[in-house]
């Protein structure tokens, strides 16, 4: 039974938090390329061409990596910073 | 949860390509028949095999057409949905904005057009409120082609490959895009677990064991189409990133993006909003010689592939051109834009940036819409190379375990089995039923479509329910004959597709190749009769082995041995 947990874990720590992540990226990538200065769909189309790459390398990461603990805090840990990031840079740009 | 590299990503390999290869077989075997959808379409209603048409007149054909559309019951029903009240009669909705699209393998001209409504919405956030109406017509005459003729190649095959055309909460778009993220790993993992990634291209031993020469193949094909797949499985993603994958701009950025919208709409002078003044519509004819007269300026001259109108009967109206981009590997682009009221260009679309120069290649690359049937018929190759690459890794997975699964009493082996039989020759028998039903029933019968799209799943259903019932033999590590079987349904459902087309339309191969060639239906028919040899064939095959594998159980238990040795980490 714990052999299950600690796969179901590691999926969800690598889909979920490898996601969660991407999304973070993906969204403080295009409001900090706008706060450069970049247009907005050029931003949005230049970071959701490199995302999922993005994604690939952090999802193989999750499983490669010994501690599921480590992966959780990184991914879904950095996701919700830059997704936070994100949305208070989009406040200021806004202003 | 792993004691080194190689065996985490060597999990990852094998549990997620397993779990969704089963979707993977379907996105790249509907994927490779995409890239003749059109010609599907035309086998599949033979009343649009004709060549194919430039854009029409819109003055003179196109205006009279438009009047003529209504939202469609489909929208009208979603539309009620979301709204609050009953919507008005759909006679009296007036049309708010209107397209026109055809590409250079179209003989026929889809439009469509979005109609206002009074509603208010049940939730406030939804701001798009409009009922939408779409036709297929005739260009040369403006007759509409049946609702109920399912274009089976472009509204079938076509989104089977990017959605499993399963819409409910856009579900199937979640699953194919996990599958395709799924691919991609698959194809790093895949590289990563096997190291000599040179040999793998010259290495096909046939003669070896079942499961030896499954692997070699698997690595063949991985390995020679390798770009291909990565190309494909990443732009898919990237096509539909903005809207299902990473909604971005459309939840968390909205704010930003809206601002932009607006700005941008100040900037191209092309109005965001209706002025609410009345205004009548200029000729639109002269719109699309001036926009070809500057396309042929700028030593691009072209043929219009889309048009569309926005802000209809409006001061703020406008009329944009797009090139068709048969000679480009872009989407439809160099679009012009006319003030509708006078026919003046209010602009013209500047060159393109390098970011989305380079987004519009990829995924222009993957959607081919240019004029190239050599790479039209390798993208087909490649497609197809993706589904043996799947498939051989199901036959391995399933011929690597089912001696220790039938040692233990497992039926892991024995499911895997079936449902690689379900999605190999049973996705074949899927889809040449619904061909056979397409010329079966008749062509006046009320809701064809929805009987054809019928015939396709009871098709496929009844292959799951064959290859489970006959799966048995797989628990005690011996064969499926579901296999063979199925390989003989798909390869006389082929033929019986072609020789149905022949008597339902007179159109047999040696007047669609010969006499009257036409080629968009005689290259279904005969990739029909080809998907039937093979058929047949890997029957006969199949047959031998199952004879040998009875008589000669003994000898392979032997040379196993040999071979384990290399094949350990896989």
């Amino acid at each position: 039974m714990t052999t299950y947990w600690v796969t179901i874990n590691r999926i969800a720590a690598s889909l979920v938090g490898g996601y969660a992540f991407t999304w973070g990226f993906t969204a403080m990538g295009i409001a900090g390329l706008v706060a450069l200065g970049v247009d907005f769909h050029e931003a949005e189309t230049g970071v959701l061409l490199v995302a999922f790459l993005v994604f690939l390398s952090i999802f193989l990461w999750a499983f490669a990596t010994a501690s599921v603990l480590r992966v959780w805090v990184f991914l879904g840990g950095g996701g919700v910073l830059l997704t936070t990031a994100a949305w208070a840079l989009q406040r200021a740009l806004l202003g | 949860m792993f004691s080194h590299f190689r065996l985490s990503m060597t999990w990852v390999h094998t549990w997620f390509g397993l779990v969704l290869g089963f979707v993977l077989m379907i996105c790249f075997f509907f994927g490779a028949l995409s890239v003749f959808d059109r010609e599907i379409d035309r086998w599949a209603i033979p009343e649009t095999r004709f060549e194919p048409q430039p854009m029409p007149s819109f003055d003179n054909l196109l205006t009279p057409v438009f009047e003529k559309l209504r939202a469609h019951p489909d929208d009208m029903a979603a539309t009620a949905a979301r709204v609050i009240g009953d919507l008005p009669h759909p006679d009296t909705m007036p049309m708010a904005s209107l397209y026109a699209y055809t590409t250079h393998r179209d003989p026929v001209l889809a439009i469509g057009a979005e109609f206002s409504i009074p509603n208010q919405p049940v939730n406030p956030k939804d701001d798009h409120l409009h009922v939408h109406g779409w036709a297929t017509i005739d260009p040369r005459t403006g007759e509409t082609i049946p609702d109920d003729a399912l274009k089976i190649g472009s509204d079938w095959f076509y989104p089977m490959h990017y959605s499993l055309n399963w819409q409910w909460k856009y579900m199937g778009y979640y699953i194919v895009g996990l599958a395709a993220f799924m691919m991609l790993a698959a194809l790093v993992t895949g590289v990563i677990m096997h190291r000599k990634i040179f040999r793998e291209l010259f290495t096909f031993r046939p003669k070896k064991r079942v499961q030896r020469s499954t692997l070699d193949l698997h690595n063949m094909t991985g390995v020679v189409a390798l770009p291909f797949h990565f190309f494909f499985a990443l732009t898919g993603l990237i096509i539909f990133a903005a809207y299902f994958y990473l909604p971005v701009s459309g939840t968390l950025l909205k704010p930003l993006h809206d601002q932009h919208e607006i700005l941008e709409a100040e900037r191209t002078g092309l109005p965001h909003e209706a002025a609410g003044i009345a205004a009548p519509m200029a000729s639109v004819d002269a719109m699309v010689a001036e926009a070809k007269r500057r396309w042929e300026v700028r030593d691009m001259a072209g043929e219009v592939g889309f048009l569309f109108a926005d802000h209809l009967g409006d001061q703020n109206g406008y009329v944009s051109i797009y090139r068709a981009g048969s000679d480009r590997v872009a989407l439809v682009g160099e679009g012009i834009h006319f003030k509708a009221s006078t026919g003046e260009v209010l602009r013209e679309d500047p060159p393109r940036t390098v970011v989305s120069e380079i987004n519009e290649f990829l995924t222009g690359l993957h959607l081919q819409h240019f004029e190239h049937w050599l790479l039209r018929w390798l993208y087909v190759i490649g497609g197809l190379l993706g589904c043996i690459c799947i498939a051989t890794g199901f036959i391995f997975f399933v011929e690597k375990r089912k001696h220790q699964h039938a040692k233990n009493n497992s039926q892991g082996s024995r499911i895997v089995d079936a449902l690689a039989v379900t999605t190999v020759p049973g996705m074949l028998i899927a889809t040449f039923a619904i061909l056979v039903a397409n010329r079966l029933l008749p062509a006046d019968l009320a809701g064809k479509g929805d009987w054809e799209k019928y015939a396709f799943w009871c098709a496929w259903l009844l292959a799951l329910l064959h290859a489970a019932w006959r799966s048995a033999p797989v628990a005690r590590a011996a064969f499926n004959p579901a296999w063979r079987e199925q390989c003989w349904a798909a390869a006389v459902l082929a033929v019986a597709a072609v020789i149905l087309n022949w008597i339902s339309t007179g159109d047999h191969l040696l007047k669609t190749v010969f006499t009257h060639t036409y080629w968009p239906v005689a290259g279904v028919d005969v990739s029909l009769l080809a998907a039937a040899a093979l058929s047949a064939i890997a029957a006969r095959k199949l047959t031998r082995r199952e004879q040998q594998a009875v008589v000669g159980s003994d000898i392979a238990q032997e040379s196993t041995v040999e071979e384990t040795g290399e094949m350990k980490h896989v």
